[in-house]
Protein backbone atom coordinates (compact mmCIF):
# COMPACT_ATOMS: atom_id res chain seq x y z
CA UNK A 1 0.00 0.00 0.00
CA UNK A 2 1.33 3.90 -0.52
CA UNK A 3 2.83 5.56 2.03
CA UNK A 4 0.51 8.62 2.79
CA UNK A 5 1.67 11.62 3.51
CA UNK A 6 0.56 15.45 4.51
CA UNK A 7 2.48 18.24 2.23
CA UNK A 8 2.37 21.32 4.56
CA UNK A 9 4.04 24.69 2.34
CA UNK A 10 3.00 28.19 1.91
CA UNK A 11 4.62 28.58 -1.33
CA UNK A 12 2.39 27.77 -3.85
CA UNK A 13 4.69 26.49 -6.38
CA UNK A 14 7.08 24.60 -3.83
CA UNK A 15 4.03 22.77 -2.35
CA UNK A 16 2.74 21.83 -5.98
CA UNK A 17 6.04 20.41 -7.17
CA UNK A 18 7.10 18.27 -4.30
CA UNK A 19 3.29 17.33 -4.39
CA UNK A 20 3.74 16.00 -8.18
CA UNK A 21 7.19 14.31 -7.55
CA UNK A 22 5.28 12.29 -4.43
CA UNK A 23 2.73 11.22 -6.67
CA UNK A 24 5.12 10.15 -9.41
CA UNK A 25 7.11 8.01 -6.85
CA UNK A 26 3.63 6.07 -5.92
CA UNK A 27 3.13 8.19 -2.52
CA UNK A 28 -0.03 9.24 -2.00
CA UNK A 29 -0.69 12.70 -1.19
CA UNK A 30 -3.80 12.73 0.97
CA UNK A 31 -4.13 15.92 1.46
CA UNK A 32 -2.02 19.85 1.29
CA UNK A 33 -1.93 22.57 3.86
CA UNK A 34 -0.82 26.38 3.70
CA UNK A 35 0.08 26.88 7.23
CA UNK A 36 0.48 25.62 10.79
CA UNK A 37 -2.91 25.87 11.80
CA UNK A 38 -4.57 23.92 8.18
CA UNK A 39 -1.46 21.11 8.66
CA UNK A 40 -3.45 20.60 12.29
CA UNK A 41 -6.76 20.35 10.79
CA UNK A 42 -5.71 18.08 7.94
CA UNK A 43 -3.49 16.36 10.98
CA UNK A 44 -6.34 15.39 12.68
CA UNK A 45 -9.07 14.70 9.25
CA UNK A 46 -6.74 12.39 7.82
CA UNK A 47 -3.76 10.73 10.30
CA UNK A 48 -1.29 10.31 6.97
CA UNK A 49 1.82 8.00 7.93
CA UNK A 50 4.19 11.32 7.39
CA UNK A 51 3.37 14.47 7.83
CA UNK A 52 6.12 16.96 5.16
CA UNK A 53 6.20 20.42 6.93
CA UNK A 54 7.67 23.51 6.14
CA UNK A 55 8.55 25.96 8.90
CA UNK A 56 8.63 29.39 7.83
CA UNK A 57 4.77 29.99 7.25
CA UNK A 58 2.42 32.85 7.92
CA UNK A 59 0.54 32.62 10.85
CA UNK A 60 0.96 29.84 12.59
CA UNK A 61 4.75 28.09 11.75
CA UNK A 62 6.04 24.59 11.28
CA UNK A 63 7.03 24.05 15.13
CA UNK A 64 3.39 25.19 16.46
CA UNK A 65 1.84 22.69 14.27
CA UNK A 66 4.50 19.98 15.21
CA UNK A 67 3.71 20.83 18.91
CA UNK A 68 -0.01 20.42 18.44
CA UNK A 69 0.51 17.23 16.13
CA UNK A 70 2.36 15.42 18.81
CA UNK A 71 -0.80 16.61 21.59
CA UNK A 72 -2.92 15.39 18.99
CA UNK A 73 -0.80 12.25 18.35
CA UNK A 74 2.28 11.38 20.07
CA UNK A 75 3.47 8.73 17.66
CA UNK A 76 3.35 11.12 14.48
CA UNK A 77 5.99 11.02 12.21
CA UNK A 78 6.76 14.63 10.70
CA UNK A 79 10.01 15.35 8.79
CA UNK A 80 10.89 19.40 8.87
CA UNK A 81 11.43 20.28 5.20
CA UNK A 82 13.05 23.41 5.43
CA UNK A 83 15.55 26.28 4.33
CA UNK A 84 15.90 28.08 7.34
CA UNK A 85 19.08 26.92 8.44
CA UNK A 86 19.95 29.80 10.46
CA UNK A 87 21.86 29.33 14.06
CA UNK A 88 18.35 29.60 15.81
CA UNK A 89 16.57 27.74 14.11
CA UNK A 90 18.92 24.72 14.11
CA UNK A 91 18.64 25.02 17.71
CA UNK A 92 14.98 24.91 17.94
CA UNK A 93 14.91 21.96 15.28
CA UNK A 94 17.33 19.96 17.49
CA UNK A 95 14.97 20.47 20.56
CA UNK A 96 11.93 19.90 18.78
CA UNK A 97 12.23 16.08 18.55
CA UNK A 98 10.80 15.97 15.34
CA UNK A 99 11.50 12.81 13.49
CA UNK A 100 13.09 13.68 10.34
CA UNK A 101 15.23 17.05 8.57
CA UNK A 102 15.31 17.85 5.08
CA UNK A 103 17.04 21.25 4.22
CA UNK A 104 16.02 22.52 0.78
CA UNK A 105 17.05 22.81 -1.59
CA UNK A 106 17.45 18.60 -1.37
CA UNK A 107 17.76 15.39 -3.55
CA UNK A 108 14.61 13.84 -4.46
CA UNK A 109 16.33 10.87 -3.12
CA UNK A 110 17.30 12.44 -0.45
CA UNK A 111 13.67 13.35 0.54
CA UNK A 112 12.35 9.69 -0.30
CA UNK A 113 15.26 8.20 1.67
CA UNK A 114 14.01 10.10 5.04
CA UNK A 115 10.34 9.51 4.42
CA UNK A 116 11.38 5.64 4.03
CA UNK A 117 13.69 6.08 7.38
CA UNK A 118 11.22 8.12 9.25
CA UNK A 119 7.90 5.75 8.46
CA UNK A 120 9.37 3.02 10.14
CA UNK A 121 10.07 4.44 12.97
CA UNK A 122 13.57 6.08 12.58
CA UNK A 123 15.13 9.02 12.90
CA UNK A 124 16.53 11.11 9.72
CA UNK A 125 18.66 14.01 10.89
CA UNK A 126 21.40 16.00 9.17
CA UNK A 127 25.17 16.12 10.61
CA UNK A 128 24.94 19.76 11.14
CA UNK A 129 21.90 19.67 13.49
CA UNK A 130 23.37 16.45 15.21
CA UNK A 131 26.50 18.07 16.29
CA UNK A 132 24.64 20.69 18.27
CA UNK A 133 24.74 18.12 20.69
CA UNK A 134 28.63 17.63 20.07
CA UNK A 135 29.43 21.31 19.84
CA UNK B 1 46.84 79.35 27.73
CA UNK B 2 44.99 80.92 25.07
CA UNK B 3 47.73 79.36 22.13
CA UNK B 4 46.65 75.75 23.83
CA UNK B 5 42.82 76.49 23.39
CA UNK B 6 43.32 77.17 20.03
CA UNK B 7 45.06 74.09 19.32
CA UNK B 8 42.18 72.07 21.07
CA UNK B 9 39.49 73.93 18.92
CA UNK B 10 41.81 72.89 15.45
CA UNK B 11 41.78 69.05 17.13
CA UNK B 12 38.17 69.14 17.96
CA UNK B 13 37.76 70.06 14.67
CA UNK B 14 39.26 67.57 13.22
CA UNK B 15 38.25 65.19 15.12
CA UNK B 16 34.54 66.44 14.33
CA UNK B 17 35.31 65.58 10.56
CA UNK B 18 35.22 62.04 11.11
CA UNK B 19 31.69 60.83 12.33
CA UNK B 20 32.24 60.22 16.27
CA UNK B 21 29.33 58.12 16.71
CA UNK B 22 30.66 55.66 15.19
CA UNK B 23 33.68 55.28 16.97
CA UNK B 24 34.84 53.37 19.91
CA UNK B 25 36.96 54.88 22.52
CA UNK B 26 40.36 53.83 21.20
CA UNK B 27 43.32 53.23 23.64
CA UNK B 28 46.05 54.45 21.16
CA UNK B 29 44.33 58.00 20.06
CA UNK B 30 43.64 58.24 23.94
CA UNK B 31 47.24 57.88 24.64
CA UNK B 32 48.44 60.13 22.18
CA UNK B 33 45.85 62.72 23.00
CA UNK B 34 47.44 62.08 26.93
CA UNK B 35 51.26 62.70 25.60
CA UNK B 36 50.37 65.70 23.82
CA UNK B 37 48.65 66.66 26.53
CA UNK B 38 51.40 66.39 28.72
CA UNK B 39 53.68 67.85 27.04
CA UNK B 40 51.87 71.19 26.52
CA UNK B 41 51.42 71.18 30.42
CA UNK B 42 54.61 70.49 31.38
CA UNK B 43 56.71 72.79 28.70
CA UNK B 44 54.31 75.75 30.09
CA UNK B 45 55.20 74.55 33.88
CA UNK B 46 59.18 75.04 32.79
CA UNK B 47 58.89 77.72 31.25
CA UNK B 48 56.62 79.21 33.82
CA UNK B 49 58.79 78.30 36.31
CA UNK B 50 62.41 79.53 34.50
CA UNK B 51 60.82 82.83 34.14
CA UNK B 52 59.59 83.35 37.49
CA UNK B 53 62.59 81.77 38.90
CA UNK B 54 64.70 84.57 36.87
CA UNK B 55 62.36 87.53 37.75
CA UNK B 56 62.47 86.74 41.47
CA UNK B 57 66.29 86.81 41.67
CA UNK B 58 66.65 90.00 39.88
CA UNK B 59 63.78 91.34 42.03
CA UNK B 60 66.16 90.34 44.85
CA UNK B 61 68.90 92.92 42.96
CA UNK B 62 66.39 95.26 42.56
CA UNK B 63 65.98 95.41 45.96
CA UNK B 64 69.37 95.85 46.85
CA UNK B 65 69.57 99.05 44.84
CA UNK B 66 69.49 102.34 47.18
CA UNK B 67 66.12 104.17 47.10
CA UNK B 68 65.31 108.06 46.76
CA UNK B 69 67.24 110.50 44.26
CA UNK B 70 69.43 111.93 46.01
CA UNK B 71 71.60 108.54 47.00
CA UNK B 72 71.71 107.86 43.58
CA UNK B 73 75.47 107.94 42.32
CA UNK B 74 76.89 107.48 38.99
CA UNK B 75 77.81 104.35 39.57
CA UNK B 76 74.69 103.07 41.35
CA UNK B 77 73.47 104.55 37.57
CA UNK B 78 75.29 102.37 36.03
CA UNK B 79 74.26 99.41 37.95
CA UNK B 80 70.63 99.81 37.50
CA UNK B 81 71.63 100.39 33.80
CA UNK B 82 73.35 97.16 33.69
CA UNK B 83 70.74 95.48 35.77
CA UNK B 84 68.01 96.84 33.63
CA UNK B 85 70.09 95.29 30.14
CA UNK B 86 71.03 91.92 31.90
CA UNK B 87 66.92 92.20 32.87
CA UNK B 88 66.10 92.81 29.22
CA UNK B 89 67.87 90.18 28.20
CA UNK B 90 66.87 87.63 30.44
CA UNK B 91 63.56 88.49 29.57
CA UNK B 92 64.83 87.93 25.83
CA UNK B 93 66.53 84.70 26.76
CA UNK B 94 63.44 83.36 28.22
CA UNK B 95 61.15 84.59 25.11
CA UNK B 96 63.35 82.77 23.31
CA UNK B 97 63.46 79.59 25.28
CA UNK B 98 59.22 80.47 25.32
CA UNK B 99 59.15 80.17 21.85
CA UNK B 100 61.38 77.21 21.24
CA UNK B 101 59.00 75.23 23.36
CA UNK B 102 56.16 76.38 21.44
CA UNK B 103 57.72 75.29 18.51
CA UNK B 104 58.72 71.94 19.74
CA UNK B 105 54.96 71.95 20.46
CA UNK B 106 53.70 72.75 17.20
CA UNK B 107 56.10 69.84 15.95
CA UNK B 108 54.61 67.66 18.44
CA UNK B 109 51.42 68.91 18.51
CA UNK B 110 51.59 68.21 14.40
CA UNK B 111 53.42 64.45 14.51
CA UNK B 112 50.65 63.54 16.79
CA UNK B 113 47.89 65.10 15.02
CA UNK B 114 49.12 63.26 12.01
CA UNK B 115 49.22 59.85 14.05
CA UNK B 116 45.81 60.26 15.94
CA UNK B 117 44.39 61.03 11.93
CA UNK B 118 46.17 57.43 10.97
CA UNK B 119 44.63 55.50 13.70
CA UNK B 120 41.27 57.19 13.63
CA UNK B 121 41.30 56.47 9.90
CA UNK B 122 42.65 52.26 10.49
CA UNK B 123 40.33 52.70 13.27
CA UNK B 124 37.34 53.84 10.79
CA UNK B 125 38.29 51.70 7.95
CA UNK B 126 38.57 48.37 10.33
CA UNK B 127 34.85 49.71 11.97
CA UNK B 128 33.52 50.19 8.50
CA UNK B 129 34.53 46.69 7.55
CA UNK B 130 33.45 44.68 10.71
CA UNK B 131 30.11 46.82 9.91
CA UNK B 132 30.35 45.38 6.61
CA UNK B 133 30.62 41.95 7.58
CA UNK B 134 27.61 42.22 10.25
CA UNK B 135 25.62 43.52 7.30
CA UNK B 136 26.92 40.65 5.26
CA UNK B 137 25.68 37.83 7.75
CA UNK B 138 22.24 39.34 8.58
CA UNK B 139 21.70 39.51 4.53
CA UNK B 140 23.16 36.18 4.39
CA UNK B 141 20.35 35.00 6.97
CA UNK B 142 17.50 36.44 4.97
CA UNK B 143 18.64 35.83 1.24
CA UNK B 144 19.67 32.48 2.53
CA UNK B 145 15.73 31.03 3.07
CA UNK B 146 14.37 33.37 -0.02
CA UNK B 147 16.74 31.99 -2.41
CA UNK B 148 17.05 28.19 -1.15
CA UNK B 149 13.08 27.97 -1.35
CA UNK B 150 12.88 29.04 -5.40
CA UNK B 151 15.76 27.19 -6.00
CA UNK B 152 14.56 24.17 -4.54
CA UNK B 153 11.97 24.36 -6.86
CA UNK B 154 14.40 24.43 -10.16
CA UNK B 155 16.26 21.53 -9.05
CA UNK B 156 13.09 19.80 -8.06
CA UNK B 157 10.98 20.74 -11.39
CA UNK B 158 14.42 19.70 -13.01
CA UNK B 159 14.17 16.21 -11.90
CA UNK B 160 11.09 15.61 -12.85
CA UNK B 161 11.62 16.75 -16.73
CA UNK B 162 14.60 14.56 -16.63
CA UNK B 163 12.53 11.61 -15.16
CA UNK B 164 9.51 12.43 -17.92
CA UNK B 165 11.97 13.51 -20.82
CA UNK B 166 13.76 9.61 -19.92
CA UNK B 167 12.88 8.28 -23.05
CA UNK B 168 13.59 11.25 -25.24
CA UNK B 169 16.30 10.66 -28.24
CA UNK B 170 17.47 14.22 -28.83
CA UNK B 171 20.74 14.30 -26.81
CA UNK B 172 20.30 17.48 -26.64
CA UNK B 173 17.64 17.63 -23.92
CA UNK B 174 19.73 15.84 -21.66
CA UNK B 175 22.51 18.17 -22.04
CA UNK B 176 20.39 20.78 -21.41
CA UNK B 177 18.98 19.50 -17.97
CA UNK B 178 22.94 18.53 -17.29
CA UNK B 179 23.12 22.09 -17.69
CA UNK B 180 20.38 23.65 -15.18
CA UNK B 181 21.37 21.00 -12.27
CA UNK B 182 25.00 21.85 -13.04
CA UNK B 183 23.93 25.61 -12.61
CA UNK B 184 21.65 24.96 -9.84
CA UNK B 185 24.28 23.30 -7.76
CA UNK B 186 26.92 26.48 -8.44
CA UNK B 187 24.56 28.81 -7.18
CA UNK B 188 24.06 26.43 -3.95
CA UNK B 189 27.46 26.46 -3.29
CA UNK B 190 27.68 30.01 -3.68
CA UNK B 191 25.33 30.33 -0.90
CA UNK B 192 27.08 27.84 1.11
CA UNK B 193 30.39 29.41 0.88
CA UNK B 194 28.33 32.85 2.71
CA UNK B 195 26.77 30.68 5.32
CA UNK B 196 29.92 28.54 5.96
CA UNK B 197 31.70 32.56 6.10
CA UNK B 198 28.65 33.89 8.68
CA UNK B 199 27.67 30.28 10.28
CA UNK B 200 29.40 29.46 13.87
CA UNK B 201 31.74 26.03 12.81
CA UNK B 202 30.31 23.38 14.75
CA UNK B 203 32.52 20.27 14.15
CA UNK B 204 31.69 16.56 14.52
CA UNK B 205 35.44 14.72 14.37
CA UNK B 206 35.62 11.16 13.46
CA UNK B 207 39.02 9.84 12.19
CA UNK B 208 38.82 9.71 8.57
CA UNK B 209 40.83 8.86 5.58
CA UNK B 210 42.62 12.25 3.53
CA UNK B 211 42.84 10.57 0.82
CA UNK B 212 38.90 9.57 0.90
CA UNK B 213 38.10 13.40 1.93
CA UNK B 214 40.05 14.32 -1.11
CA UNK B 215 38.33 11.49 -3.70
CA UNK B 216 35.33 12.88 -2.13
CA UNK B 217 35.75 16.37 -3.17
CA UNK B 218 36.98 15.65 -6.25
CA UNK B 219 33.98 13.56 -7.06
CA UNK B 220 31.80 16.51 -6.16
CA UNK B 221 33.33 18.85 -9.20
CA UNK B 222 32.77 18.60 -12.54
CA UNK B 223 36.82 18.37 -13.88
CA UNK B 224 37.44 19.73 -17.08
CA UNK B 225 39.06 17.25 -19.74
CA UNK B 226 42.44 19.07 -20.13
CA UNK B 227 42.95 19.01 -16.07
CA UNK B 228 45.57 16.70 -14.52
CA UNK B 229 45.26 15.83 -10.99
CA UNK B 230 47.63 14.41 -9.51
CA UNK B 231 46.94 12.20 -6.41
CA UNK B 232 48.93 11.77 -2.90
CA UNK B 233 50.63 8.99 -3.04
CA UNK B 234 50.14 7.99 1.05
CA UNK B 235 47.19 8.78 2.86
CA UNK B 236 46.93 9.45 6.97
CA UNK B 237 44.44 9.00 8.90
CA UNK B 238 43.41 12.34 11.25
CA UNK B 239 40.63 13.34 13.10
CA UNK B 240 38.70 15.38 11.61
CA UNK B 241 35.22 16.65 10.53
CA UNK B 242 34.56 15.19 6.90
CA UNK B 243 32.50 17.61 5.53
CA UNK B 244 34.29 20.63 6.62
CA UNK B 245 37.20 19.42 5.36
CA UNK B 246 35.62 18.33 1.58
CA UNK B 247 34.07 21.92 1.38
CA UNK B 248 38.08 23.12 2.26
CA UNK B 249 39.09 20.75 -1.08
CA UNK B 250 36.63 21.62 -3.26
CA UNK B 251 37.01 25.11 -2.59
CA UNK B 252 41.03 25.04 -3.39
CA UNK B 253 40.44 22.63 -6.47
CA UNK B 254 37.99 24.58 -7.69
CA UNK B 255 40.25 27.66 -7.40
CA UNK B 256 43.30 25.84 -8.76
CA UNK B 257 41.25 25.02 -11.91
CA UNK B 258 39.87 28.50 -12.38
CA UNK B 259 43.53 29.97 -12.15
CA UNK B 260 44.66 27.03 -14.48
CA UNK B 261 41.98 28.16 -17.03
CA UNK B 262 40.40 24.86 -17.18
CA UNK B 263 43.81 23.39 -18.64
CA UNK B 264 46.68 22.00 -16.45
CA UNK B 265 48.19 20.19 -13.91
CA UNK B 266 46.95 19.74 -10.19
CA UNK B 267 49.18 17.86 -7.62
CA UNK B 268 47.97 16.90 -4.06
CA UNK B 269 50.49 15.90 -1.42
CA UNK B 270 50.02 14.40 2.01
CA UNK B 271 53.64 15.09 3.99
CA UNK B 272 52.51 12.82 7.34
CA UNK B 273 56.59 12.94 8.08
CA UNK B 274 55.88 15.17 11.53
CA UNK B 275 54.32 13.06 14.60
CA UNK B 276 51.40 15.51 15.47
CA UNK B 277 50.19 17.06 12.38
CA UNK B 278 49.73 16.22 8.45
CA UNK B 279 50.61 18.89 5.74
CA UNK B 280 48.35 18.75 2.67
CA UNK B 281 49.90 20.51 -0.31
CA UNK B 282 47.82 21.40 -3.25
CA UNK B 283 49.81 22.85 -5.77
CA UNK B 284 48.74 24.29 -9.85
CA UNK B 285 51.49 24.96 -12.57
CA UNK B 286 48.60 28.26 -13.39
CA UNK B 287 50.42 31.53 -13.61
CA UNK B 288 50.77 32.46 -9.92
CA UNK B 289 49.88 35.89 -7.73
CA UNK B 290 51.68 38.95 -7.44
CA UNK B 291 52.28 39.51 -3.73
CA UNK B 292 49.55 41.92 -3.60
CA UNK B 293 47.10 39.56 -4.28
CA UNK B 294 48.63 36.74 -2.33
CA UNK B 295 48.87 39.00 0.49
CA UNK B 296 45.06 39.72 0.53
CA UNK B 297 43.74 36.22 -0.64
CA UNK B 298 42.21 35.28 2.74
CA UNK B 299 40.65 38.64 3.00
CA UNK B 300 36.63 38.37 3.18
CA UNK B 301 34.81 39.63 0.22
CA UNK B 302 38.21 39.85 -1.71
CA UNK B 303 38.19 37.88 -5.15
CA UNK B 304 39.90 37.96 -8.01
CA UNK B 305 36.97 36.38 -10.07
CA UNK B 306 34.27 37.89 -11.88
CA UNK B 307 32.00 36.57 -10.43
CA UNK B 308 31.79 34.95 -6.55
CA UNK B 309 31.25 36.23 -2.68
CA UNK B 310 35.05 36.51 -1.70
CA UNK B 311 34.22 34.13 0.70
CA UNK B 312 35.49 30.58 -0.43
CA UNK B 313 39.13 31.31 1.26
CA UNK B 314 38.21 33.38 4.28
CA UNK B 315 35.52 29.97 4.65
CA UNK B 316 38.59 27.53 4.53
CA UNK B 317 41.03 29.30 6.39
CA UNK B 318 37.85 29.43 9.13
CA UNK B 319 37.10 25.37 9.15
CA UNK B 320 41.13 24.94 8.72
CA UNK B 321 42.13 26.76 12.39
CA UNK B 322 38.88 25.09 13.80
CA UNK B 323 40.32 22.19 13.23
CA UNK B 324 43.59 23.37 15.43
CA UNK B 325 45.33 23.80 11.78
CA UNK B 326 46.41 26.74 9.76
CA UNK B 327 46.70 27.41 5.71
CA UNK B 328 49.44 29.28 4.43
CA UNK B 329 50.41 30.22 0.62
CA UNK B 330 53.16 30.70 -1.07
CA UNK B 331 52.97 32.09 -5.61
CA UNK B 332 55.21 32.86 -7.93
CA UNK B 333 53.96 34.38 -10.89
CA UNK B 334 54.78 32.67 -14.46
CA UNK B 335 55.26 29.17 -12.30
CA UNK B 336 52.34 28.59 -10.22
CA UNK B 337 50.83 28.73 -6.55
CA UNK B 338 51.36 25.94 -3.71
CA UNK B 339 48.46 26.22 -0.75
CA UNK B 340 50.11 24.20 2.48
CA UNK B 341 47.44 22.98 5.06
CA UNK B 342 48.86 22.38 8.67
CA UNK B 343 46.24 19.83 10.29
CA UNK B 344 46.33 18.29 13.96
CA UNK B 345 46.44 14.26 13.74
CA UNK B 346 44.80 14.16 17.17
CA UNK B 347 44.94 10.54 17.17
CA UNK B 348 43.54 9.31 20.34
Amino acid sequence: MATQVIVVEDDNDSREILSEYLEMKEIKVVAKAQNGKEAVEMYTKFQPEVVLLDIVMPGYDGFYALERIREFDNNAKVIFVTAATNATTQERLFKSDVDGIVFKPYEMDELMKAISIVKNGGKSIPKSVRSIVHG
Amino acid sequence: MVIYFQFSNIHAFTISKIDLSTLKINIKIVSLLIIQLSIIFFSYQIISNHISENINSDNNNISSVPQGINQVNESKFRQIEQFSSAYHKKIYDSQNLFLMFLSLNLLSFAGITVGIMHFMKADTSKQLKTEKLAIVGTLAARINHDLRNPLSIIKNSNEILKIELENNENPKVQEILDRMERSILRMNHQIEDVLNFVRPSILEKNLYSLCMIIQDSIERLDIPDEIVIKLPTNDQKILCDNEKLEIVFVNMISNAIHALKNKGRIQIRIDDSKKDFVIVEIEDDGPGMDSVTKNQIFDPLFTTKSHGTGLGLPSCKSIIENHGGSISVSSELGVGTTFKIKLPKNHE
